[in-house]
């Protein structure tokens, strides 16, 4: 195989991975059945009906009822009304977008709302509403969500609301109400995390697609899936976990990917300390100052009771007395604030409070353990964690 | 018309006062009253001038009050005016200090070559193979993120292969009064209409997810995202929801401080569609700001190697911020300005600097403030060590007030005084009061740690 040809093979394979390339869904067969039956028992009987769909990011929701879209079954029988609820500026545009899409005029938005249900009322052809990230429309007493889910109850609307988000319970949750009439009811699908197979068959069959299968070894597939699938069931980062490794192996002399490359890619986006140290090509951590910093923190909790409060005006005068102690110059208390702030910004630590000043309360979020990854310098923090004296003010 | 410009009223009128022989001044302002007083007068005296142009030239010209050619060639002018103020840098210090400035940042930033590298890579490949992408990078602030994209940007400008293939956005978070206003500022860079950040949004969602039409592909720049994440974070939503539309060209790149911004800050759907490409830049080392300042200083030997290392050395130890090591050297250099100009910087200057930086704005503030304001703090001091606790009232305060008072020997302050002192000292921010409540029983706690005191005070006193 000639150079070009194994570069445009992995240029088809990055185009094939892509999240928005879909031809099939492979593992979201049976969802798509339940979305078609639901929609056929409408087109048999016209009766009014909401359905919601839950489930954790990427794992197809969308994109399912997007192919549904394009099947014969929506556009023979159906005026179709997509919104993505993201999209739009405010919670009560949403009416604005709806009655944009039906072709009914525009106006205010008590004149779209009485534009849109006295189109409900007159006879039309049925509509299929379907309403992406609907927990955007949430508001204090959630009369856009209820109004929208209450349309179906107009004799003669026809029409079928479908609405999406990540949460399972948003409906019970947010709109007890509802359960009251057994026809307002929405009916529930939930789509669950892909799970380890799933997620190795949509890359392999991409892959093959792509008439590419042969760059990517099985077994970095099943690994690859099996690490992403413990952690999160989500599309979107097993294709970008993918693809990442291929422009790496690009990046390659060789160009062959190895079960190697795919650890090092998950082992770089999965740990927090991680990001400090992804090499061992320079031992360089935190600055000096900064780990002075979280050493007297660390002391600071660790000889405190459960229930003290650490400000930052405690932490800087253990600071104060270890720079001290260690003959370096000692920094005044708004230098000392400021690089607090810088530790904030890597995740270390925490300052609770708008306004950051001597008594904010400081919290650690990191255990102990990726303290200790981090700090290089490890004779010092043994040196101030067993210094007692360093408390004494 | 009455308006018009004085020189046509005035050439008419050096012709009349030849003929008359009459001084120029006077026969001027009377000239000027009748143009103003009559318009008969005037319309007269303008229609003769194209008929005596060739009078006019031999005519010798009074002197003008004001030089009309000042206000003719402002703006030629103003550039001129503008290029022979800025003074070339011409001694060694000046010009050490010009490349210091952050302005004259080097065309390849020297130790950022792995980033560099790693952000062209991302870049061409998805420009090559038109894909789509989205990257976040980030790090703590003076570590060259937005330098180094730009960089990347003005490297792929200048391949000519590259230069045609792809449009460049650029927004900062910063400089957009509201998150919603980034659509409108989007399109405006895109196509150079205005619209309403409402309809650009539509434009923008219609733009990237048309795949009929044959569009270069296009580099978002996000700066400083962070703070476009409103609490409905639907503008980043949609942001990185672009590169997921089949058929668009968009590459994405957003750059924030926040280490861990995607997990704490963003929701799950918008984490989702950022993706896992991510790229740290870690604050510099010491070699690092070394090798950058000594990078500037190139044919330059206005500063001593060993200033240049306990600069780098301070700033690492600390922050790791090249703009910060970097404004220290400009300021040792404006400290030698003044006294000699061909001198070498040395390790003392440098250290006035930092002591300068350190000497810390609250223990100048404590010894700016006025003599019983000392003592306040003085006494409250007292009160916080002998209890332990932090917080105080007014009321015990003024109790060891009094003492303190007799032990220097000057009379005590009533407790009007007192509270007044105390909202002196809260709005210089050196204590801090409890709210809403106004009595002699208010709290009181100290914003500056108790060695700041005692330091501050102790000086003064010797």
């Amino acid at each position: 195989m000639t150079d070009s040809q194994t570069k445009s093979s992995f240029g088809t394979a990055l185009l094939n991975l892509h999240s928005g390339y879909t031809d099939s869904l492979p593992g979201r067969e049976k969802h798509i059945d339940c979305l078609k039956s639901f929609l056929k028992k409408h087109i048999k009987d016209h009766h009014s009906v909401s359905m919601y769909i839950s489930g954790p990011p990427g794992t197809g929701k969308t994109v399912s009822l997007h192919s549904l879209f394009a099947s014969d079954l929506v556009t023979d029988n159906f005026t179709l009304v997509y919104v993505n609820c993201s999209m739009i500026k405010s919670a009560n545009r949403v009416y604005a977008k709806i009655a944009e899409m039906l072709k009914i005029g525009s106006g205010t938005q008590r004149e779209c709302i009485s534009n849109i249900e006295q189109y409900l009322k007159t006879k039309h052809k049925s509509i299929l509403m379907v309403l992406d990230e609907i927990d955007q429309l949430s508001s204090k007493n959630q009369s856009i969500l209820y109004q929208i889910f209450e349309w179906p109850i107009i004799p003669q609307s026809n029409i079928v609301v479908i609405g999406i988000a990540n949460s399972l319970d948003l409906t019970d949750r947010l709109l007890p109400m509802l359960k009251t009439k057994v026809s307002l009811q929405p009916e529930l699908l939930n789509f669950p995390p892909y799970t380890k197979t799933e997620l190795a068959n949509i890359i392999s069959h991409r892959l093959k697609n792509a008439g590419v299968a042969e760059i990517f070894p099985a077994n970095a597939i099943q690994l690859l899936s099996a690490k992403i699938a413990s952690i999160r069931g989500d599309i979107r980062y097993a294709l970008d976990v993918t693809r990442r490794v291929i422009e790496l192996a690009d990046d390659k002399i060789d160009k062959k990917i190895e079960l190697n490359d795919v650890i090092a890619v998950l082992n770089n986006v999965y740990s927090t300390s991680g990001a400090l140290d992804n090499d061992d090509e320079n031992s360089e951590k935190l600055p000096l100052q900064q780990e002075f910093v979280v050493c007297a923190l660390l002391l600071l909790l660790s000889s405190g009771k459960k229930s003290q409060v650490i400000t930052i005006g405690k932490v800087f005068n253990v600071f104060t007395t270890i720079c001290k102690k260690r003959n370096v110059q000692v920094r005044d208390l708004s230098e000392f604030i400021t690089m607090c702030s810088l530790l904030e910004t890597r995740g270390v630590i925490k300052i609770l409070g708008q306004n950051i000043n001597r008594l904010s309360k400081v919290l650690l979020l990191w255990d102990k353990n990726e303290v200790d990854d981090v700090l290089h310098d490890k004779q010092l923090l043994v040196d101030v964690l067993n210094d007692k004296s360093l408390l004494i003010q | 018309m009455v308006d018009s410009p004085s020189e046509y009223s005035t050439t008419p009128c050096t012709r009349q006062r030849l003929k008359n022989g009459r001084p120029p001044r006077t026969k001027r302002t009377r000239q000027s009253i009748t143009s103003r007083s009559g318009s008969k007068v005037r319309r007269s005296i303008l229609g003769d001038i194209p008929e005596n142009k060739e009078i006019e030239i031999s005519t010798p010209k009074t002197p003008r009050k004001t030089p009309k050619t000042h206000v003719k060639n402002l703006t030629a002018s103003a550039s001129k005016r503008l290029d022979s103020g800025a003074k070339i840098p011409c001694s060694p210090l000046e010009k050490a200090r010009a490349n210091l400035h952050l302005h004259a940042a080097p065309k390849h930033l020297p130790c950022r070559e792995v980033e560099y590298k790693s952000i062209h890579s991302f870049l061409v490949r998805k420009i090559n193979d038109e894909l789509t992408g989205s990257m976040y990078i980030c790090g703590v602030p003076g570590t060259g993120k937005t330098a180094t994209v730009k960089r990347v940007i003005d490297s792929l400008n200048a391949d000519l292969l590259m230069k045609h293939s792809f449009k460049f956005v650029e927004i900062n978070g910063l400089r957009l009064a509201n998150p919603h206003q980034a659509f409108s500022v989007i399109w405006k860079e895109l196509t150079g209409e205005t619209v309403s950040s409402s309809r650009a949004q539509t434009l923008l969602n219609d733009h990237f997810s048309n795949k009929k039409v044959k569009e270069l592909s296009t580099i978002l720049l996000v700066d400083e995202v962070d703070h476009i994440c409103n609490r409905k974070q639907d503008v980043v939503y949609n942001i990185l929801d672009w590169p997921s539309q089949t058929g668009s060209k968009v590459v994405v790149i957003t750059i924030a401080n926040t280490m861990d911004l995607p997990e704490r800050v963003l929701r799950g759907c918008v984490t989702s569609r950022m993706g896992l490409t991510r790229l740290v830049f870690k604050p510099y080392t010491f070699q690092q700001l070394q090798e950058i300042i000594m990078n500037r200083l190139i044919g330059n030997s206005s500063f001593d190697p060993d200033a240049v290392q306990l600069v780098a050395r301070k700033v690492a130890s600390v922050s790791g911020d090249a703009r910060r090591a970097l404004d220290i050297c400009r300021r040792a250099i404006d400290l030698v300005k003044s006294e000699d100009e061909s001198q070498l910087i040395t390790i003392n200057h440098v250290n006035q600097v930092l002591n300068a930086i350190l000497s810390g704005v609250r223990v100048t503030a404590i010894r700016c403030c006025c003599l019983f304001e000392q003592f306040f703090l003085r006494a409250l001091r007292d009160v916080t060590s002998s209890t332990g606790i932090e917080h105080s009232t007014i009321d015990s305060v003024y109790t060891q007030l009094k003492t303190i008072c007799l032990l220097e020997g000057e009379e005590l302050p009533n407790e009007q005084q007192v509270l007044m002192m105390a909202y002196r000292l809260r709005d210089s921010g050196l204590t801090f009061l409890e709210k809403k409540r106004w009595d002699i029983f208010r709290k009181v706690s100290l914003n500056v740690s108790p060695e700041d005191i005692s330091y501050a005070l102790d000086k003064y006193n010797d």
